[in-house]
């Protein structure tokens, strides 16, 4: 239990860092980013950058993790409502 | 971030999948980028080809120099691109609306290199064509970015509602920062004659009530080959009001080639 809570931890970690660097910290005004945070009522992500997002995904994860396939068999709705802990989710059950 | 620098700019491109075949997806004009096909058609095709994505000069994380937004420059960037990338073998081309005169213009360029081309409720590249875009783009101030908003709809950006909305403002600069406006303004139609020569197979896709779902008849009253096909009850946005539809019919006709 306690190793699954780390992984997510470190996971969580990995993703926000990767959102900050899409994102630019100019552009975060100080949020912090967690797991209720959303990626498009929240951080306001452009689509382009959710690519750019997918592809730091893909690049530090490997093949294990499939963010665009995942993403690409969800509904409009549910990809502008996407949190980090789904992210957060999805790539723990890739990786355990 | 992949970048590869072709035909004197630095063009943002990205790969899913593999296989024999190349699919290469060209995006619309203005308020658009490679994402409309990222998180759709590109990754169903990936499962049996490979699909390469790019941003077109001007969109998305592509370089936005000032002038050269020509159709010709269009042409040059993917050939640049495509040989910068190694790909010798013919290619198919997807296009969505102004994604599908760059592919029409490819393979009248380079016959050779082009395998196949899908047209998703695409522009031709007639007379009417600059006639519209100019009318759009002759507007001033938030009269036309209202303008460009309506007709070119994207996805994410279309629900965002933040005040530093940074596809607006990369549109903006790419509409009052860059000769665009004035290339398309100069737009060199494609004559009916000349679409007549392409001779590869062509897919277009056009919904029932689309303002240019003319061009598609006109295209199979040109190309014998030409398999065209209606959606009912989707407008311009076809991509957007019938992703898996459409996801479906080009996938099944790009299998089949």
């Amino acid at each position: 239990m306690i190793m699954e809570e780390s992984l997510k931890g470190n996971i969580l970690e990995t993703v926000a860092g990767f959102i900050r660097d899409v994102i630019g910290e100019d552009y975060m005004d100080d949020m912090d980013i967690v797991l209720e945070t959303t990626f498009a009522d929240d951080l306001e992500m452009e689509s382009i950058e959710i690519v750019e997002f997918a592809e730091k995904i893909r690049d530090h994860y490997g093949e294990r993790v499939d963010f665009a396939q995942w993403l690409s068999a969800m509904e409009l709705d549910a990809i502008i409502h996407l949190s980090v802990a789904e992210v957060v989710d999805y790539i723990d059950s890739c990786l355990t | 971030m992949a970048v590869i620098r072709a035909n004197a700019i630095d063009i943002h491109y990205q790969y899913l999948g593999s296989g024999e075949k190349t699919v290469v997806f060209h995006h619309g004009l203005i308020m658009d980028n490679l994402s409309s096909w990222y998180f759709t058609l590109g990754t169903r095709v990936s499962g049996f080809a490979r699909a390469l994505m790019y941003d077109l000069r001007g969109h998305g994380k592509t370089q936005r120099p000032e002038s050269g937004y020509t159709l010709p420059d269009f042409v040059a960037d993917l050939a640049a691109l495509l040989d910068g990338l190694g790909l010798v073998d013919p290619v198919y081309l997807v296009g969505n609306s102004f994604g599908g005169i760059l592919n029409l213009a490819f393979a009248l360029a380079y016959p050779e290199r082009t395998a196949g081309i899908v047209l998703i409720d695409a522009h031709i590249g007639d007379s009417g064509f600059a006639a519209d875009m100019t009318e759009t783009l002759s507007l001033e101030g938030d009269a036309r970015d209202r303008a460009i908003a309506a007709s070119f709809k994207t996805w994410l950006g279309r629900h965002s509602s933040r005040k530093r909305n940074r596809l607006a403002d990369n549109a903006h600069g790419l509409v009052y920062g860059t000769s665009l406006v004035h290339d398309i303004r100069n737009f060199r139609p494609i004559s009916e004659h000349s679409l007549a020569e392409i001779a590869c197979p062509v897919l277009a896709i056009y919904g029932e009530h689309s303002d240019i779902r003319d061009k598609g008849e006109i295209l199979k009253s040109l190309l014998p080959q030409c398999d065209f096909r209606v959606i009912k009850g989707c407008t311009h946005s076809v991509i957007w009001e019938a992703t898996e539809e459409l996801c479906e019919q080009v996938t099944r006709w790009l299998t089949c080639q």
